[in-house]
């Protein structure tokens, strides 16, 4: 009789749902209506444990709840997306761990494999009962029709805004007007000037074995980046995630360039510390005040990733097209023509190498990168100041050249800069 | 990922006849001593012996173009379907993009004084035909495709051809099989003889 009667109250409850959803119910309301029934805070999260909907203790819109769940082995740690992976159950018990730990029960929100969040439930004022969790099932699935129609529209405006952004990129706009009319439909604002980042993945499948994909990155990189400039515009755009962030601009261009170096690597940081173990690598493009030029500061942003993999500086987590110096010279220059006047300048050197096993070259380029100080090459190479000298010394008799003259200090840096790149496989294999 | 056409070369069926560039001089209008197409021929090395291939160029509507990014006119832009195109209206003549483009592809024309290059037919391509060049080649060497969907026995280079990969070229080859040549053993008499 008690099943019967909790059937039929369930029964109407998931009438009761539905009909709030025709009449335009948000999920605000579904989460509050489903609250009042169950006596306990209900949540409803994306599948990052984000806050969607539902007045759930102080948790803001936005917020990462806590979650912690028990191992198999007693040890309880934060939920992530190998748990997720290898517990399949419905229900999963854990606890909100922020002050006091609370339990929790948590319903996966998941269609044909696409996860679309989770309904947690805090177990606050009282444990739930069979009959609650037969209702949450139910209730589970009228949420998830809200959350696929949320996406459905979602998809439509991440689509419009793709394509805006595409022509923001590629200059495909027939005036300045039409842009600025297009971009304000969005809602963006890029009146101020802005600087545009790319950043790329350094491992895709270090990133899929955690489970998590460039969308919820991008999601990350959002929220990340409004923390520090306002009305940041990121999206993905062939595998890569563009970034166009406004107001980015110091009183000085070296302050602008270490302003976004510390962000860049504040962001690497936070996506560590907050979504997962993954390298990112990050070209920033020069900076322009007019919404019209934004293509150009993203070739160039292009650019300074793909140029900045060669020379990965001290302590940087991304390269800047402004600092990339003459090797955005050497860039679209071809392959052979680099070749040549490598061989013509630094040839005999690494013919040297290769016959006595020994490491001029190697020496050479410590010693141009350290300004030619002969104290912090030594330890750089691990060799005696005087070690160093004859090394030095050696290189200016096989090179027959002077170490001392600025041309030739000019032609070697350029040549081992070179040599770097093509052994580090840009473009085909160095001929040695 | 965005659409990005581009040229596929075959250059096992090419002939290097010169149809294409014919075609593309005949459609377009394009004044004397222009050439948006051109048959090239590259020196090739295979196993030390030194060989000769014909080859048909124009712009390769790169992803990223430098000709797009140094142009101070902004008188390049990117369809959505990765063709660069040049707006002769805001070109000044300053030929940057002459010199920035690795390929040498945008042109100088004296007479307009303003730079030129391949459009890919985007009047052909918007109704769903093929380039002029494409067309008008008899042995259906060049295709027009969408880049990140070429066959599997393409490839992004060939021997011979400049090597530049910065800029992203829209450009594939189905490259030809290295010729076999059967020769008869000294001394060894053979069928009918």
């Amino acid at each position: 009789m008690s099943r019967k009667r909790h059937f039929l109250n369930n029964t109407s409850m998931y009438e009761l749902l539905l009909k709030e959803l025709a009449e335009g119910a948000n999920l605000d309301s579904l989460a509050n209506l489903l609250s009042d029934k169950l006596e306990n805070p209900v949540a409803i999260t994306d599948s990052v444990f984000r806050l969607k909907a539902g007045n759930f203790f102080s948790y803001k819109v936005g917020q990462v709840i806590p979650i912690s769940v028990k191992n198999s082995d007693g040890t309880i740690t934060k939920y992530n997306s190998v748990f997720d992976k290898k517990n399949e159950s419905m229900f999963i018990t854990g606890e909100i761990a922020s002050g006091r730990p609370v339990p929790c029960k948590l319903l996966r929100l998941v269609v044909d494999g696409q996860k679309y969040g989770y309904l947690v439930i805090a177990e606050h004022q009282q444990s739930l009962t069979d009959e609650d969790l037969l209702l949450l099932q139910q209730v589970g699935q009228v949420i998830l029709l809200e959350l696929q129609k949320i996406n459905q529209i979602n998809e439509i405006e991440r689509k419009y805004m793709s394509e805006c952004l595409y022509d923001l990129l590629y200059n495909n706009f027939e005036s300045r007007e039409v842009l600025m009319e297009r971009i304000g439909h969005l809602g963006w604002d890029l009146s101020a000037g802005q600087n545009v980042l790319v950043l790329e993945v350094d491992n895709f499948q270090k990133l899929r074995r955690q489970g998590l994909s460039i969308k919820q990155l991008v999601t990350e990189i959002s929220i990340l980046t409004s923390k520090k400039y306002p009305n940041p515009i990121i999206a993905e755009h062939n595998d890569q995630i563009i970034g166009i962030i406004t107001g980015s601009r110091g009183n000085r261009s070296r302050d602008s360039i270490q302003k976004m170096r510390d962000f860049t690597c504040w962001l690497q940081e936070e996506i560590k510390k907050n979504l997962a173990d993954v390298d990112l690598s990050i070209g920033v493009g020069r900076y322009y005040t007019s919404a019209a030029e934004i293509y150009r500061s993203y070739q160039e942003a292009k650019i300074a990733l793909r140029l900045g993999r060669f020379f990965p500086g001290n302590n940087s987590c991304s390269s800047f097209f402004d600092e990339l110096g003459v090797v955005r010279l050497l860039y679209n220059l071809s392959y052979e023509q680099l070749d040549d006047f490598c061989r013509e300048i630094l040839g005999r050197l690494i013919e040297y190498d290769q016959k006595n096993n020994s490491n001029l070259v190697e020496t050479l380029r410590v010693f141009l990168q350290c300004s030619g100080d002969y104290n912090i090459t030594a330890e750089k190479v691990i060799a005696h100041p005087n070690t160093l000298r004859y090394r030095l010394k050696k290189i200016e008799e096989i090179l027959d050249t002077d170490l001392n003259s600025y041309e030739n200090i000019l032609n070697l840096s350029v040549a081992i800069k070179i040599l770097v790149m093509r052994r580090q496989g840009f473009g085909a294999i160095f001929p040695e | 990922m965005a659409r990005q056409l581009g040229f596929l070369i075959n250059l096992e069926k090419c002939i290097g006849c010169k149809a294409c560039e014919m075609a593309c001089e005949n459609a377009r209008d394009i004044s004397e001593g222009s050439r948006w197409r051109r048959v090239v021929r590259l020196r090739k090395q295979f196993k030390g012996v030194n060989s000769q291939q014909l080859i048909s160029l124009a712009c390769n509507h790169c992803q990223n173009p430098e000709c797009f990014r140094v142009c101070p006119e902004r008188a390049y832009h990117k369809r959505r379907d990765g063709i660069v195109l040049h707006n002769p209206i805001r070109c000044t003549g300053c030929q940057q993009c002459v010199g920035a483009c690795p390929f040498r592809t945008p042109q100088y024309n004296p007479l307009t004084k303003k730079v030129e290059k391949c459009d890919l037919c985007v009047s052909n391509i918007d109704q769903g035909q093929m380039p002029s060049c494409v067309e008008a080649c008899f042995f259906s060497a060049l295709e027009v495709v969408d880049i990140n969907n070429i066959p599997t026995n393409a490839s992004s280079t060939t021997s011979g051809f400049e090597n530049i990969k910065a800029t992203k070229p829209s450009i594939a080859f189905i490259c030809s099989k290295p010729v076999s040549i059967y020769l008869r053993e000294h001394g060894r008499e053979g069928i009918g003889d």
